[in-house]
């Protein structure tokens, strides 16, 4: 049983039926387009994440009128924290002075006359877990002098959330739809193995083993699979590709600031291996039935 | 080399088509069975090769219990017969070559072994020259030529025949005939179902009569002779030469 005759056959098979060759690979192309966006999702989120982590700042503003020693004694209070790396110390001269770079805010302070910005500890976070943002943010609130923590928290939140949500709906359909192509490639190729029952029990006649009557119908799943995943990861990167140019051309918006990670030829060898391996598995369901029956009738 | 020891074979259940058969029958012989409709000739073949396996009894095959053979034995068995069907069971989306090439392929033999083997086949079966035409293109006689070119391709030990000739005119029936007589006399084992009595009487080999499963009558009829109960009908104008 030579690799080339059963690549001719496979090839010769899937032509023959043609358009159920198109249904599955349709399919298997339809789950395999929402495990490239799954994965792009993953990976892309795993980013923000990080970058969310490591440009996590707090801004702990100290109760107006705070003087320079209880400044100094929440800046020490605030060093002591569990969970930060660094503290800075803007006093609300120097607040006053870095607004005033621009002249219509100068313009406005020297209006008000009185200096209206408090104290500001700015708060490095020890770690880059954007989950430890919360917890830091309740240990800062709670010392003396302080009379508010903003640490963005609640869009860092939202835009986690939001990304968990899409990841989790995103999945699901992931599953729901390689469900589908497992059966519908089960059900192509049962089909083509029904149709071509003269052929098989001519195999059978002349001492066909098992292996070589499913072998072609096999490979024709796997080579079903990884079509269908290499057709998904071009229509990945080219719908990618051109939501980057419209994006770039009407809204100077550059994509790769949100996406930094696009389709590579990881992903893309990913996507052909599991679609690849879907396909070998809805053919393996769907000759097995098939299969299943020429025994039962030998066995009588 | 095949032994039959009380074979009784029930379809659905109940319907009986061979009943306490006993048979055996040496290497290199050539066999006939013979007999009405239903008699149990195709269930006998059907036993030998595997696709049925018997209600009682046992089927030995080179002392191999057929009845008792693991399914995964049944491919390696099967590659040691040639079998050839009254309806020819060709695939006629392939060539002459391709469709008796086919019985090489699954022995997983080398291309170019397959090759010479299949054209010598197909010269042999006076089918030289048609290896690259559709079998749709054959006459009914050349393609049944094209099934029994892919029964002895292979150079079987054993060769299970059922009605090759049903469908085909008297010529191209001897023809049939000569090329598994010839398979024969180079050792391998026949065994032919036919209803052509004038065959029969032309090849004077070992007959079996069978009757509603049962073995009738088991001997060689004389050579030439017909059976007077069935109707007449012309010997083929061609020479026995075995």
């Amino acid at each position: 049983m030579t690799l080339r005759y059963l690549l001719h056959e496979a090839l010769r098979q899937a032509w023959r039926q043609r358009l159920l060759t198109l249904v599955a690979v349709s399919a298997l192309g339809l789950a395999a387009l929402f495990a490239g966006a799954w994965a792009l999702l993953w990976r892309n989120a795993q980013h923000w994440e990080a970058s969310l982590g490591q440009a996590s700042q707090l801004a702990v503003y100290l109760r107006p009128g705070a003087n320079g020693a209880a400044q100094a004694s929440a800046l020490a209070a605030a060093q002591a924290v569990s969970g930060v790396a660094g503290v800075e110390l803007v006093s609300p001269e120097q607040a006053r002075q870095s607004m005033s770079a621009d002249p219509q805010v100068k313009e406005a302070l020297d209006l008000l006359g009185d200096n209206p910005f408090p104290a500001v500890l700015k708060v490095r976070l020890g770690s880059d877990a954007p989950a430890d943002l919360a917890a830091v943010s309740q240990r800062l609130k709670a010392l003396d002098g302080v009379e508010e923590v903003d640490a963005g928290q609640g869009a860092v939140e939202s835009l986690l959330k939001a990304s968990g949500a899409l990841r989790t709906t995103l999945l699901g359909l992931l599953a729901l739809f390689s469900a589908a192509a497992l059966l519908i490639v089960a059900a192509v190729l049962r089909l083509a193995a029904w149709s071509r029952r003269q052929e098989l029990g001519i195999m059978r006649l002349v001492g066909a083993s098992h292996a070589f009557i499913r072998a072609p119908f096999l490979l024709e799943g796997l080579l079903q699979g990884l079509l269908a995943g290499a057709l998904a990861a071009g229509l990945l990167a080219f719908t990618l590709a051109w939501l980057s140019a419209r994006l770039a051309a009407d809204l100077q918006v550059d994509l790769a600031a949100f996406l930094p990670q696009g389709v590579d030829g990881v992903l893309a060898l990913q996507l052909c291996g599991a679609c690849g391996l879907l396909g070998l598995l809805g053919a393996s369901l769907g000759i097995a039935t098939v299969t299943l029956a020429y025994e039962d009738e030998e066995a009588h | 080399m095949i032994e039959l020891q009380g074979v009784s074979k029930a379809y659905a259940g109940d319907i009986w088509a061979l009943r306490q058969v006993d048979l055996t029958v040496a290497r290199g012989e050539f066999v006939i069975l013979t007999g009405p409709s239903g008699a149990g000739k195709s269930t006998l073949l059907r036993l030998l090769n595997l696709s049925a396996r018997p209600s009682a009894g046992r089927v030995l095959l080179e002392g191999t219990d057929l009845s008792r053979l693991p399914g995964a034995e049944v491919p390696q068995l099967r590659r040691r017969m040639g079998v050839v069907h009254q309806d020819f069971r060709l695939l006629y989306d392939r060539t002459v070559f391709e469709n008796v090439a086919f019985a090489m392929r699954v022995l997983g033999l080398p291309e170019a072994e397959i090759k010479r083997e299949t054209l010598a086949a197909l010269e042999r079966c006076g089918l030289q020259g048609k290896g690259g035409l559709n079998p749709h293109k054959l006459s009914g006689g050349e393609q049944q030529r094209v099934a029994v070119a892919r029964a002895l391709v292979h150079d079987p030990g054993l060769i299970l025949a059922d009605e090759p000739t049903g469908n085909l005119d008297a010529d191209n029936g001897w023809e049939v005939f000569k090329l598994l007589l010839a398979a024969n006399l180079r050792g391998a084992t026949v065994l032919v179902a036919t209803h052509n009595q004038n065959a029969i009487h032309a090849l004077a080999k070992r007959t079996l009569r069978l009757r509603d499963g049962r073995i009738e009558s088991d001997g060689v009829p004389p050579l030439g002779g017909m059976d007077e109960t069935l109707p007449p009908g012309p010997l083929p104008a061609v020479e026995v030469r075995p």
